[in-house]
């Protein structure tokens, strides 16, 4: 006679042994799918990174273009034919020693092969290509000092390019708002409240299903129930497992995306990416009680479905739709600053990852503490209401 | 009394529409196989869905081993197994998998009595959960109750899916736990098998108990009736002419008597002075007990 076994009150061992062989695979799949997008997200931005450098070349330029005008001045006036392209092949510099000795005495000038070296490579950090600034100065050199027929205001590249895009309907607002993009942020705002959240918004929906509502639809939980186990240890099992499951796949997913990032950065913002994968996990941890809850609430896999399902996706289109609100999108002219009152109307939009990703930098902004607060008042509400309903509720098993 | 193992009084669980359960009146004494049974849809398996503690009655209280079912289910489980009339395993891979986990929530270490009634049985446990046939299942959960070898066992409709082979070995086990002491209340709606292990039947038709009675009483009833025909008109008029015992039907040949157990010895005494061709005693089956009790609660409680 087995009278000894002691009745489980609050947690089954067997039950999330149970628990964890009948999801792991799912569990698993779900978090090679996130690492994987992590990480190819991480790689894209970082390319980005490199093509658009914040390197300020202001100085570099005017001195490369002060290189340029003299070896212009100094073409016209010796009609000979040095420029970078063939200073660039490094053969002649003996002829360009000359043309800047000559153009010194001319003009007080400390013009050097030196110093128009120096020059090539602090421009060469900006990531654009020395050609273009070349084309750039023939422009300006071409138009220099030309004036307007009528009106008789200096003409100048930029200004004609304006006029181009304004007759081409673009607004030049815009391109300079552009320029002023910051493409990691917006990426960083992507990834956080809609690619990154996908995979884990699905797995949380089906767990937090199954592992009440379709075993009391399906009556498989009448072998758990009729062992001493306590329904509440039931409840408080399958609550652990959906706290920790999450958890472990975050936890992995922000470790891997943390060691690429050593890869394909200089300088790593670890405080900032664990603020960032720790705001996810709170997010994901009040949809996910909003599911249990439905799941502990309703006997009927399908209701509970339909409950924590459709909230789910909503908070996810909602978040999508918010997404095309927000600055960085309206300034791309990719969105309309109006639609950002969808990120009121889902739980996302308390996910504050602009501000979150101050963290570890100069100036923090806290503003992401209260809304965090709220998402862990919401998970904490929904868990404990589910917990206690499900240890009330009639069971059809 | 103490020996009451099972004891609900008055429980009632309406769901409107005249579905449920009401004023279930059920006592099981220990050592007892109590028979329940019914129609589908009468209300068996809510009435033990109150006994496990899944569903809380609206009156009326349900008491396992002096524990009330509702508020200490988890404790009742400690001496009592469950077969679910449905049967839905959870998503584990094969059948050894899902017995060992079952023996991990019940604290089995010892295997000996579980392999004998998966021998019992013929099952064969590796198989996959999923593809298992509704037989095979059955096997299954009935295994997964047993192995526990709990005092009280309560099992709803245990033999659906078995073949009458199955069926046969299922009711030895049946025995076997009586033989041990243990109780078990199981729900049926095939007479045969009821006849075949019970002590006692409640019947129930929509949701009230209509009839209770102990099969030692059916099986050995205090009056007996039989036919008696004789091999001449003459001789029957005879007998019925000048007899004590009550004849019931009245035909040529042939008729019916009434007598009680006592007078036996008399009625043969008194037969063998006459030629007979045809003896015989009409059994009155749990089926008809059950179809005689079903037809007075129609009138009882109307239709519905």
């Amino acid at each position: 006679m087995e009278k000894n076994k002691k009745t489980a009150r609050f947690f089954s061992k067997p039950l999330m042994r149970q628990t964890i062989k009948s999801n792991w695979i799912l569990c698993v799949a779900i978090m090679m799918i996130m690492v994987l997008l992590a990480n190819v997200m991480n790689y894209a931005m970082s390319m980005m990174a490199t093509e658009r450098s914040d390197v300020d070349v202001t100085e570099y330029q005017e001195s490369f273009y002060t290189y340029l005008g003299s070896l212009a001045t100094y073409d016209t006036m010796t009609k000979q034919e040095l420029s970078y392209q063939d200073f660039a092949t490094g053969k002649n510099d003996a002829a360009y020693e000359t043309a800047f000795a000559m153009m010194n005495a001319k003009t007080n000038m400390k013009l050097s092969v030196k110093g128009f070296q120096d020059s090539i490579d602090g421009l060469s950090q900006s990531g654009i290509r020395i050609d273009k600034y070349v084309k750039q100065f023939e422009y300006a050199y071409a138009l220099k000092e030309s004036e307007g027929v009528f009106d008789k205001k200096a003409l100048t590249p930029s200004g004609m390019l304006t006029i181009t895009l304004d007759m081409m309907g673009v607004s030049s607002e815009m391109v300079e708002k552009m320029s002023e993009m910051d493409p990691a942020s917006m990426m960083n705002q992507m990834y956080y409240t809609a690619m990154g959240l996908l995979p884990i918004f699905i797995l949380i929906v089906i767990l937090a299903n199954s592992l009440i509502a379709d075993q009391v639809d399906r009556g498989s939980m009448a072998y758990v129930l009729s062992t001493p186990t306590k329904r509440s240890a039931v409840a408080i099992t399958q609550l652990v497992f959906i706290i920790v499951v999450p958890f472990l796949i975050l936890s992995v997913v922000c470790a891997t995306r943390i060691g690429t990032s050593f890869l394909f950065y200089d300088k790593v913002n670890v405080a900032g990416m664990l603020a960032l994968f720790g705001g996810m996990y709170i997010l994901v941890e009040a949809v996910c009680g909003l599911c249990y809850m439905g799941s502990c609430l309703f006997s009927q896999s399908k209701k509970s479905m339909a409950f924590g399902g459709g909230l789910t996706v909503w908070f996810f289109l909602a978040s999508m739709i918010g997404l095309f609100g927000s600055e960085n999108m309206v300034n791309t002219g990719m969105g309309v600053s109006e639609l950002s009152i969808f990120n009121k109307l889902t739980l996302v939009g308390l996910y504050d990852v602009n501000s979150l990703s101050t963290i570890g930098t100069g100036s923090i902004d806290f503003t992401f503490a209260w809304k965090l607060l709220i998402l862990v008042g919401i998970a904490a509400a929904c868990y404990t209401v589910g917990v206690i309903k499900f240890s009330k509720k009639d069971l059809p098993l | 009394m103490n020996d009451r193992i099972i004891k609900t009084e008055g429980l009632t669980k309406d769901y409107g529409q005249g579905r449920g359960i009401f004023n279930i009146d059920i006592e099981v004494h220990k050592g007892e196989v109590f028979g329940f049974i019914g129609t589908n849809g009468s209300g068996k398996t809510t009435t033990i869905r109150n006994m496990m503690g899944f569903i809380k009655p609206d009156s009326g209280t349900s008491v396992i081993d002096r524990l009330d079912s509702w508020n200490c289910s988890a404790d009742i489980m400690r001496n009592v197994s469950y077969v679910p009339g449905e049967i839905a395993f959870p998503s584990l891979r094969t059948g050894t998998e899902f017995l060992k986990t079952q023996a991990q929530y019940l604290g089995v270490t010892d295997y000996r009595y579980m392999n004998h009634v998966i021998e019992v049985l013929q099952l064969d446990p590796t198989a996959n959960l999923k593809r298992m046939s509704k037989g095979m299942k059955q096997k299954t959960a009935i295994v997964a109750a047993l192995m526990g070898e709990k005092e009280i066992l309560v099992l709803d409709e245990p033999t659906t899916g078995l073949d009458p082979l199955m069926r046969e070995a299922f009711l030895d086990l049946i025995r076997e736990e009586k033989q041990k002491g243990h109780t078990v209340f199981m729900s049926s709606h095939i007479f045969e098998e009821i006849e075949a292990v019970c002590d006692r039947v409640a019947m129930i038709k929509d949701g009230h108990i209509i009839d209770t009675l102990s099969l030692h009483d059916l099986r050995h009833p205090a009056v007996k009736n039989f036919i008696i025909e004789f091999d001449r008109a003459a001789d029957k008029q005879q007998f019925a002419g000048n007899t004590e015992f009550i004849i019931e039907k009245d035909e040529r040949n042939s008729c019916a008597v009434r007598c009680n157990i006592e007078q036996l010895d008399t009625l043969f005494r008194t037969l063998k002075n006459y030629k007979i061709v045809n003896f015989q005693e009409i059994r009155r089956s749990l089926q008809e007990q059950f179809m005689m009790a079903y037809k007075e609660g129609l009138t009882e409680y109307g239709e519905k």
